[in-house]
């Protein structure tokens, strides 16, 4: 059974130092879940704040998106090069992306662009190996 | 010159498979390829280089500036990088024991190639617009002489 309660404090654990925000989505693009670095700063609720947290909403609904067809893209690799995809890490200008699957979801951290590839690597690695029990799937292997 | 330049950074990182260097505007063939790539991965490279574009235009709409994007693709058995740079795309393959910091330090040395490869393409296009051109003149001065000629022949009918 999906325990909403325990997925929000996990990926509130992950998101933490230089890494802005972690989102949980399905594999066809539609959020289940997300933690944002100044969500967790501004924990008082205001007028302004809720407004802030509706663009936010905006912005990792169109995220996902792109992260999900990022994905699938490098999916469909995998069948040529008859392999298996593990992760696919996006480095923009803006932000430094990992995207991995686990069970039918698919786990994103957004980061800075300053952060260490390996630290990213290893974060998201700790997290979909943790997010497996939470959410009773088998990851991929 | 270039694919031997290629060549020197290919050999220069231990596991690393192939280099392709891609046009986004020319999705059919790479520029250069070096490195040896088995022939299902050299056609799954050659079937989702339209994959690889959408992915890039993806990837900036998440940028401000359009500057030089990378994406990084974990397999179990390889790595795959992409580094793009205005219309240029390089595709590096690398086998999972590859050294990934010493493959995404390429990208110091590919960049570099980037003016010199538009530079030769924008230099192949003008010779072959020009190669169009001249067929095309004399197509129109084939066509120019048999008018007249036909022309001519009425004329000397008349």
């Amino acid at each position: 059974m999906l325990r909403p309660s325990a997925l929000r404090q996990l990926l509130s654990q992950g998101t933490a130092g230089t890494i802005q925000a972690t989102i949980l989505t399905t594999r066809s693009g539609e959020y289940l879940d997300y933690v944002l670095r100044n969500d967790l700063q501004n924990q008082s609720v205001s007028s302004s704040s809720l407004n802030q947290s509706q663009k936010n909403q905006i912005n990792v609904k169109s995220l996902c998106a792109i992260i999900c067809s990022v994905y699938q893209s490098y999916q469909k690799l995998s069948h040529a090069f008859a392999d298996i995809l593990n992760y696919v890490i996006i480095d923009c200008d803006m932000y430094r992306l990992a995207i991995r699957p686990v069970g039918n979801h698919l786990i994103c951290i957004c980061a800075d662009s300053n952060t260490g590839l390996g630290i990213l690597k290893l974060k998201i690695n700790s997290l979909a190996d943790s997010l497996s029990s939470i959410l009773n799937f088998a990851i991929y292997s | 010159m270039l694919k031997k330049y290629l060549t020197s950074l290919l050999e220069s990182v231990n596991g690393c498979s192939a280099i392709l260097v891609y046009d986004t505007n020319k999705e059919s063939n790479p520029i250069f390829r070096v490195g040896e790539l088995s022939e299902n991965e050299t056609n799954a490279i050659k079937q989702n280089i339209g994959v690889f574009n959408s992915s890039i235009d993806r990837a900036e709409k998440l940028s401000k500036t359009g500057s030089s994007k990378t994406i990084m693709a974990n397999y179990n058995n390889h790595q795959l990088f992409i580094f793009s740079k205005g219309t240029i795309v390089f595709i590096v393959v690398a086998t999972s024991e590859a050294n990934t910091g010493s493959i995404l330090n390429l990208k110091t040395y590919l960049e570099p190639l980037v003016g010199e490869l538009l530079t030769t393409n924008t230099l192949n296009d003008a010779t072959s617009l020009a190669g169009s051109l001249q067929n095309t003149s004399m197509i129109a001065n084939n066509f120019y002489n048999n008018q007249q000629q036909s022309f001519s022949q009425t004329n000397i009918r008349k």
